[in-house]
């Protein structure tokens, strides 16, 4: 079809079907998304202003709750609630730090193989292929058992070091398609650097595809330290939902039927990654459809 | 089409009337006057060409004319009559009916979008069996017989779309609008796609079905000289309305309206001087906010006050019609 | 002497399943500096390959693309020196990008000068496109431009580094016509300021608005090529005369019914054999190109 015919004739079904872009950022999928985390996040920022009391104060052991212990107590005698709370940085700063190192390297990655062709590309894409076959977390065990100590700097590593593979595939394939298009031959004709083409030009094209898979490496970094820390690779001093998890689970806090110590931490880690999800799936269909109007 | 009604039909007079036809896209911005006022008549046997440029609302007239419009589009108000029945408001179970038996419709790149799973003549004597009643066998056998109709080898029954080249689809596509053997062929920019060559060969096709089976042709698009060249009659739109009709003829050697001017003017020739051509200044009217006079009168350089307050109604000349205050004031510079 | 040349280029893609298919066939021909020449085809014809082998997007698989001389790729400075404008307006500038942006971003790459002194630039480059006031422009996104004025600012960027050869490529093929001819004016306009136009169209009535010589070219190999009147007037291939009768002139009467589909793709020597009214057993080997007259030249046995 000539795409001059484009005009006024046509233009009123065109612009009723691409009236939804307009109407702000993301939609209610998206915002509810944004809000979860912006809870959690408070959450985690204000925690020392609203816990009654420190995450290692001691108080009678296996509480239920009751109007003093919101979330009864662990059998040290730690509050539960102060616990969950606090735990929320961990999270946050562990899978934050973590989807954000993995997502600099994945959108790196993507962009250069997608880009440039032939070897260059080729070799990336086989190491990454490599990487995929090798079980992370399994790895990330092996890693943490060698290390003498796996502070929170660590983890951050460990797992953004490993978690961008999936990324860099699938913005990889964005910007193969994406290369195509006729203002990247443009750009190349006017003279300007394979980088600037790759940064300037095309990135800003991708960046929904970039930002929904942030999202998701996000997710997929929360779940990963929390299982790190359940099977006991971190600092345990630091309180986190997956060290609580961990100790409940060594504790026998099942077989002494004390629910409140396994469910808000596990709540917590899975409307946590919800949000995540929420977001992330929200700026794909966003984005999917704005490529198809 | 075993039976041609070529005799008869070249008698009958008109069989298509389009009168005071108005249409509408009704959008979130307001309502949008896609066509305004549109009259013409088909004769049988006569090939009427429609040009204009985008957004000037020939396609719209094209798919309001075979009932195909849908919402946002409506038809506000006027008649389309096909044999004296008009076919504004008809169901869609009636319209159906008539709507590839009577008047059948080739839209724009229709040849790109034949299943590419299917075998051509397979498509065409599954459209056929939905209408008429028979067998699988007879139905391939007339896909046959239409597919040498236009030009192609009677084999092609067993080709798959993307074995057959841009042309040979869209000699697929004809043969399959002229299954039902209609009283009336619309053609939305048949060939825009395709090479010279093979839109020549297209065209030429055409114009010896007519001969040979009497159906009238609109023909839509936006190549003036294509359509000065193979039409009987041609129609000049220009912001949903119609601004000229007359013979191809005349309206190559007396252009009455600016814009038909202009437009003719701004197809380089490929043969006789070569002079600079003027650009139509300026852009297409806004058709959510159409203007009060004539539509064309903010870029034609002989709008007065008068053409700015009032649109101009068509006036008869012979053959020939017009819808300027102007256009004899023009006449001496064309 | 300043010249673009193409020296028996052939380009070859190759296909998912190990095909190849020869886009461009040995093709050879000059531009010389101010000089305008259309190169005429149907789709499928090259003729954008040859656009993209000029402005190295593509690379030659065999032969050689050279400026003044030297090999295409070893032309350090090629985007100030041969510039192109693209078929699609819509899609040729980036729609995350003010067309101000767009304009001086590369005019501050050339001359190595900060955004505000390419901005003053990049302003008189619209202005020369008749993009006027330009500021206003400057600021506007793409998608709110018409396609006119797109193509408007497409052309803009590429002036705007003061190329000496500049290919065009269909790029009214996507206009409407009153719009096209503006553009087409407009690219007469540059010729007159001495840059070289190769005009790719598949309208020989367009490349007779805009050129002196014509170049006509059939699934990658030329047939014939001459001034572009003595090739309307005169059409000595068999591809060529069907190609001027097909073209609508109303001045003429209609020839449509004579012409052949093109349908198989045999592979011969001559490839519009498998169309032609006129083929021999000739036609499947070697044709030379033969000069009739002084410029004029054909690819056919009939003239051997």
């Amino acid at each position: 079809m000539r795409l001059g015919e484009a005009g006024p004739e046509m233009s009123p079904e065109a612009r009723l079907a691409r009236g939804g872009g307009w109407r702000g950022w993301l939609g209610r999928k998206g915002w509810a998304g944004v809000v979860i985390i912006a809870c959690f996040a408070l959450m985690a920022f204000f925690a020392h202003e609203f816990v009654p009391y420190s995450p290692t104060a001691t108080f009678p052991a296996w509480q239920p709750p009751s109007a003093v212990h919101w979330l009864g107590t662990d059998d040290y005698g730690q509050d539960i609630f102060s616990q969950v709370v606090y735990g929320s940085r961990a999270s946050l700063v562990v899978g934050g730090l973590a989807g954000l190192l993995s997502g600099v390297i994945g959108t790196a990655v993507g962009l250069v193989a997608g880009y440039l062709r032939g070897l260059w590309s080729e070799v990336l894409m086989r190491f990454v292929d490599l990487m995929l076959v090798i079980p992370a977390l399994a790895l990330m065990i092996i890693i943490g058992a060698f290390l003498p100590s796996v502070g929170q700097g660590a983890q951050i590593l460990i797992i953004g070091a490993l978690s961008w593979l999936w990324m860099a595939r699938s913005i990889r394939s964005q910007v193969m398609s994406e290369r195509e298009r006729g203002y990247v031959a443009a750009a190349r004709v006017v003279g300007l650097s394979d980088g600037e083409i790759m940064v300037r030009e095309i990135l800003p094209n991708v960046m929904p595809i970039v930002i929904a898979n942030l999202v998701m490496v996000i997710t997929a970094a929360i779940l990963v330290q929390a299982s790190l820390n359940f099977l006991g690779i971190g600092n345990p001093s630091t309180v986190s939902w997956g060290s609580m998890l961990s100790l409940a689970f060594t504790d026998d806090a099942i077989l002494q039927g004390a629910w409140w110590w396994v469910v808000p931490p596990g709540l917590c880690i899975a409307l946590f990654a919800y949000g995540f999800v929420l977001l992330g799936n929200d700026v794909l269909d966003r984005y999917a459809r704005k490529r198809e109007g | 089409m075993a039976t041609p009604r070529a005799g008869e039909g070249l008698e009958r007079g008109e069989t298509l009337r389009v009168q005071g036809l108005d249409v509408d896209y009704v959008t979130e911005e307001g309502v949008v006057a896609a066509v305004r006022d549109m009259a013409f008549s088909l004769r049988a046997g006569e090939i009427v060409g429609i040009a204009g440029e985008s957004g000037c609302g020939k396609s719209t007239l094209a798919h309001a004319v075979c009932g195909l419009l849908r919402p946002p589009a409506r038809i506000r108000r006027g008649r389309v009559e096909l044999g004296g029945q008009d076919l504004v408001g008809l169901s869609e179970r009636a319209m159906r009916s008539i709507r590839w038996e009577r008047i059948a419709i080739v839209p724009q790149s229709a040849m790109n979008n034949l299943s590419p799973v299917l075998r051509v003549g397979d498509q065409i004597a599954d459209a056929m069996l939905a209408h008429r009643p028979g067998t699988r066998a007879e139905a391939r056998e007339k896909a046959r017989g239409l597919l040498q109709m236009v030009g192609m080898s009677r084999r092609h029954v067993a080709s798959y779309p993307h074995e057959l080249s841009g042309g040979m689809r869209q000699r697929a596509v004809i043969a399959m609008a002229l299954a039902l053997n209609p009283e009336v062929l619309v053609l939305d920019e048949p060939t825009t796609a395709l090479d010279v060559i093979v839109q020549a060969a297209i065209l030429g096709t055409i114009r010896d079905l007519r001969d040979q089976f009497g159906f009238a042709v609109l023909l839509i698009t936006h190549d003036l000289p294509l359509l000065l060249q193979t039409v009987d009659r041609i129609l000049v739109m220009y912001g949903g309305g119609l601004v000229e009709s007359g013979s191809a003829d005349g309206i190559w050697r007396r252009p009455r309206h600016p814009y038909t001017r202009a437009l003719l003017g701004a197809f380089p020739p490929l043969t006789g001087p070569r002079a600079r051509l003027e650009a139509i200044r300026g852009m297409p009217p806004n058709l959510l906010r159409p203007p009060a006079g004539c539509a064309f009168a903010p870029r034609c350089p002989l709008a007065g006050e008068a053409c700015r307050r009032q649109r101009p109604p068509l006036a008869v000349q012979g053959d020939a019609a017009a819808a300027c205050w102007r256009w004899e004031a023009g006449e001496g510079e064309g | 002497m300043l010249e673009l040349v193409f020296d028996q280029v052939t380009k070859t893609f190759r296909g998912p399943n190990g095909t190849t298919a020869t886009a461009v066939d040995g093709v050879s021909f000059h531009l010389a500096e101010g000089e305008s020449v259309a190169l005429v085809g149907e789709s499928g014809s090259g003729k954008s390959t040859v656009a993209r082998l000029a402005t190295r997007l593509e690379r030659p698989t065999a032969g050689t693309v050279s400026l003044e001389g030297m090999p295409l790729q070893a032309v350090a400075d090629l985007p100030y020196r041969v510039q192109m404008i693209f078929q699609d307006p819509f899609s040729s500038l980036n729609s995350v990008h003010t067309v101000g942006y767009s304009i001086q971003r590369p005019i501050a790459v050339k001359e190595r000068i900060s955004s505000p002194k390419a901005r003053l630039k990049a302003c008189q480059a619209l202005q020369r496109v008749g993009l006027t006031p330009p500021e206003p422009f400057m600021e506007k996104r793409v998608v709110q431009l018409s396609g006119g004025q797109r193509q408007r600012a497409n052309i803009a960027r590429a002036i705007a580094l003061s190329p000496r050869f500049m290919i065009a490529d269909e790029p009214t093929s996507m206009l409407d016509v009153s719009v096209g001819l503006g553009i087409l004016n407009l690219l007469v306009d540059l010729r007159a300021e001495e840059m070289a136009l190769l005009f790719i169209t598949h309208n020989l009535a367009a490349a007779r608005y805009v050129a002196d010589r014509v170049i006509v070219l059939y699934r990658g190999t030329i047939v014939e090529s001459g001034a572009i009147d003595d090739v309307i007037q005169r059409p000595l291939h068999p591809y060529t005369q069907d190609l001027v009768a097909a073209t609508p002139d109303p001045a003429l009467p209609f020839v449509g019914g004579r012409l052949g589909d093109p349908e198989t793709v045999e592979v011969g020597w001559c490839p519009f054999a498998p169309r032609c009214t006129r083929r021999t057993a000739r036609c499947e080997t070697p044709i030379l190109r033969r000069v009739v007259e002084s410029g004029h030249s054909v690819r056919c046995t009939l003239y051997e």
